[in-house]
C-alpha cells in the first residue's frame, strides 16, 4: 500500500559539508539554549538555562524576563567553550510555535548575531526541529514521531512533501499534565523525573503489580487522546488514600499506552515501519521500553535521540537550520517575525 | 494477511461460502495485561453489539457472521471496494464526500460513535458506493462530544492525508445536515477551535 513514491534518505543530508558551524538558538519556552553544529552536521554541547517557576506553571512574560537575562552569559560561555565565533557560517532559531514573548527573546538574539558577523539569518520551525534531529543522529530515514514534551503531545509523519499532524493532544500535552499532578503532591517543576522514580519504587517494591483498583480512564479517538480525565482520577486515586508510588506508576502506565496506541495507529495509517521520539517526556524510561516493544511486534523499529537532544536545545535548531541551509533556504529580516501559531505542516520539506 | 492495523490482524477470506474477513485481537504486549485485557474485552462487546445494531438498521456496515470473545476474533463479511485513503490519494474523485456525511449521520443518529473515522475505515466502490468498517473504538453515547470528535478526526484526516483535496470537510458536513446534526456540528467547530494544529 505505499502510494507515497519518494523515499526520504538522511544520508544525502549527512554527506554534504558546509564547511563552517551553523549556532542554533532555541527560546520556546521554559529553555532558553545555545548550540551548533558542524558542517557535517555533528551536533556540539548545547547550553542551556530553564526557567523553574517557584509555584504555579510557566508565566511568559517571566520566562521571556529570564531568557533576556540569561542570553548575553550563555552566549560567551558559548563562544568561550564550544566554537570559534569566526567558524560561523549562519544562525539559525526557532521561529515558532511557542510563547511569544519567549521567541522574540531568541529572535532578537539571532539577528543581531546574523547582523553582527554578517551570516545569513535562519528561521526554523521548533517541531521539525525534534524530527530532523531524530532522523539525523538516529539513522532513521522515514518516521512517525511521537514527539512527547510539555506542551506538545502530537504524532507526525512526513506525506506529500511535509510533515502531517496525523494526532494530536484534544486538551493538554502529557508533560503538563505529569507536571499538574506533581505540584499537586508537591513535586516542583519539572514533576516527570520525579514521577518516574517513585513509579520505579513501586515496581521495585511490588514486582508483578497489578492495576487493581489503580484503573485510570483511557481516552484515545483515532489518533487523537486526551489527558485531563486522567489526571482528575489520577489526584481522586491519591485523595481516596491510595500510596503516591503506585498512583505513578498507573499514572504513567495509561498515559504512555495511550500515546504508544496512538503512534501504532499513526504507523498503520501512513504505512510507515520507523517510529522516532522526540520531546522532554521521551526521556522516560518505561515510554522508550513501550515503543521498542510496539515497533518489534510491527517489524519495525523504534529511535530515541540521547536525552540532550530529546528536550528543548540549541543544538537540534542548529541541525536544521543546516538542512534549510543547505537546500538554500535563509530567511530574510524582514521575514524573520516569530510565529507563535507555525503549524508542523506549514513547513515545505526541501531537503531529503 | 489483509492489513496489521493497531489492534488486530485482518486476514481475508471466506466463512460458509461468501467472502469473509477475520479480526484477530492480538495482546498489546507493550501495555500492562491488566490495561491490555481490560481494553480488548470492553472494545470487543461494543464492537459487535454496534455493528449488529448498525447493520440491523440498515447502515452500510459489515454483518457479524462469527465471534470468539475469549479466542478475541470476530468473522464479518467482506465489505466491497477500497479504503478511501487508497482511492483519493490514488487520485481517484471525491465526489462522494457529501454522501459519507449522510452516512455519518445515519449512524450518529443510532446514539452511535464510531471512534477512529479515518479514510483506512471507509471504503469506497465504484457500484457498491461507501461502507463504514473498524467498530473497534466505537460507542454508544447520549453526549455530543464523541459525535463532534467523530467529525474532527475526519477533518485532520482529510488535512493530513489528503491535503490536496480543498475543503473536504465542508462538503461532509454539507449531507451530514440534511437530516438534522446542527448541534454536533455546533460542538465540531468548538473542538476545531480547542485543539492546536486542526483548527
Amino acid at each position: 500500500m505505499v502510494i507515497d513514491a519518494s523515499t526520504p534518505s538522511c544520508e544525502a543530508n549527512r554527506s554534504r559539508d558546509i564547511k563552517g558551524v551553523v549556532l542554533g538558538i532555541e527560546s520556546t519556552a521554559h529553555t532558553f539554549s545555545i548550540g551548533s553544529v558542524d558542517g557535517m552536521g555533528v551536533p556540539s554541547n548545547s547550553i542551556s538555562a530553564f526557567v523553574r517557576p517557584v509555584e504555579g506553571g510557566i508565566h511568559p512574560r517571566e520566562a521571556a524576563d529570564h531568557h533576556a537575562q540569561h542570553a548575553g552569559n550563555i552566549l560567551r560561555r558559548f563562544l568561550d567553550e564550544e566554537v570559534d565565533i569566526s567558524d560561523i557560517k549562519a544562525i539559525a532559531f526557532s521561529q515558532g510555535p511557542g510563547l511569544g514573548p519567549c521567541l522574540r527573546i531568541g529572535a532578537s538574539v539571532a539577528r543581531s548575531l546574523a547582523t553582527r558577523l554578517d551570516v545569513p539569518l535562519v528561521g526554523v520551525n521548533h517541531c521539525v526541529a525534534h524530527i530532523e534531529v531524530g532522523r539525523e543522529r538516529c539513522e532513521c530515514d522515514d518516521p512517525v514521531l511521537l514527539y512527547a514534551s510539555g506542551g506538545n503531545t502530537q504524532v507526525i509523519a512526513r506525506l506529500d512533501g511535509r510533515y502531517r499532524v496525523l494526532g494530536e493532544t484534544l486538551d493538554i500535552g502529557i508533560g503538563n499534565m505529569l507536571d499538574k499532578f506533581a505540584r499537586e503532591q508537591g513535586i516542583p517543576f519539572p514533576g516527570g523525573p520525579e514521577i518516574e522514580r517513585l513509579a520505579q519504587k513501586w515496581l521495585d517494591d511490588n514486582p508483578k503489580p497489578s492495576l487493581d483498583g489503580l484503573e485510570l480512564p483511557y481516552a484515545v479517538q483515532g489518533m487523537d487522546l486526551a489527558f485531563s480525565g486522567i489526571l482528575s482520577a489520577a489526584l481522586n486515586l491519591v485523595n481516596r488514600g491510595k500510596p503516591l508510588e503506585a498512583v505513578c506508576w498507573s499514572l504513567q502506565e495509561h498515559a504512555f499506552a495511550a500515546c504508544v496506541e496512538v503512534a501504532e495507529r499513526a504507523m498503520a495509517h501512513a504505512g510507515k515501519s520507523e517510529l522516532l521520539l522526540g520531546g522532554g517526556v521521551a526521556c522516560n524510561e518505561r515510554l522508550r521500553g513501550m515503543c521498542v516493544i510496539m515497533s518489534e511486534n510491527r517489524g519495525g523499529k523504534s529511535h530515541v535521540p540521547i536525552k540532550a537532544l530529546c528536550v528543548d536545545n540549541g543544538s537540534m535548531i542548529a541541525t536544521l537550520g543546516r538542512l534549510q541551509l543547505l537546500w538554500g533556504n535563509s530567511t530574510e529580516l524582514s521575514d524573520s517575525a516569530v510565529r507563535q501559531d507555525l503549524r508542523t505542516d506549514e513547513t515545505p520539506i526541501l531537503w531529503n | 494477511m489483509l492489513h496489521q492495523g493497531a489492534e488486530a490482524i485482518v486476514h481475508a477470506g471466506t466463512w460458509m461460502g461468501r467472502d469473509a474477513i477475520l479480526k484477530q485481537r492480538q495482546p498489546r504486549t507493550w501495555r500492562h495485561p491488566d490495561l491490555d485485557a481490560r481494553l480488548t474485552k470492553s472494545r470487543m462487546s461494543a464492537e459487535v453489539r454496534l455493528l449488529r445494531r448498525l447493520y440491523l438498521s440498515g447502515s452500510p456496515v459489515p454483518e457479524l457472521l462469527a465471534i470468539d470473545a475469549p479466542a478475541g476474533w470476530i468473522i464479518t463479511n467482506r465489505m466491497p471496494g477500497v479504503p478511501l485513503f487508497e482511492h483519493l490519494r490514488g487520485g481517484g474523485d471525491s465526489d462522494m464526500l457529501e454522501e459519507l456525511g449522510v452516512i455519518i449521520r445515519q449512524i450518529h443518529a443510532a446514539g452511535i460513535s464510531h471512534g477512529d473515522l479515518t479514510t483506512h475505515n471507509i471504503l469506497w466502490d465504484d457500484d457498491a458506493g461507501l461502507s463504514i468498517i473498524d467498530f473497534g473504538l466505537a460507542q454508544i453515547t447520549d453526549d455530543i462530544e464523541p459525535l463532534g470528535l467523530d467529525l474532527q478526526v475526519l477533518n485532520e484526516c482529510l488535512k493530513a492525508s489528503h491535503p490536496s483535496i480543498e475543503g473536504g470537510i465542508d462538503r461532509v458536513l454539507q449531507g451530514y445536515l440534511t437530516e438534522g446534526g446542527q448541534v454536533v456540528v455546533t460542538r465540531f467547530n468548538d473542538i476545531r477551535g480547542r485543539v492546536r494544529y486542526h483548527g
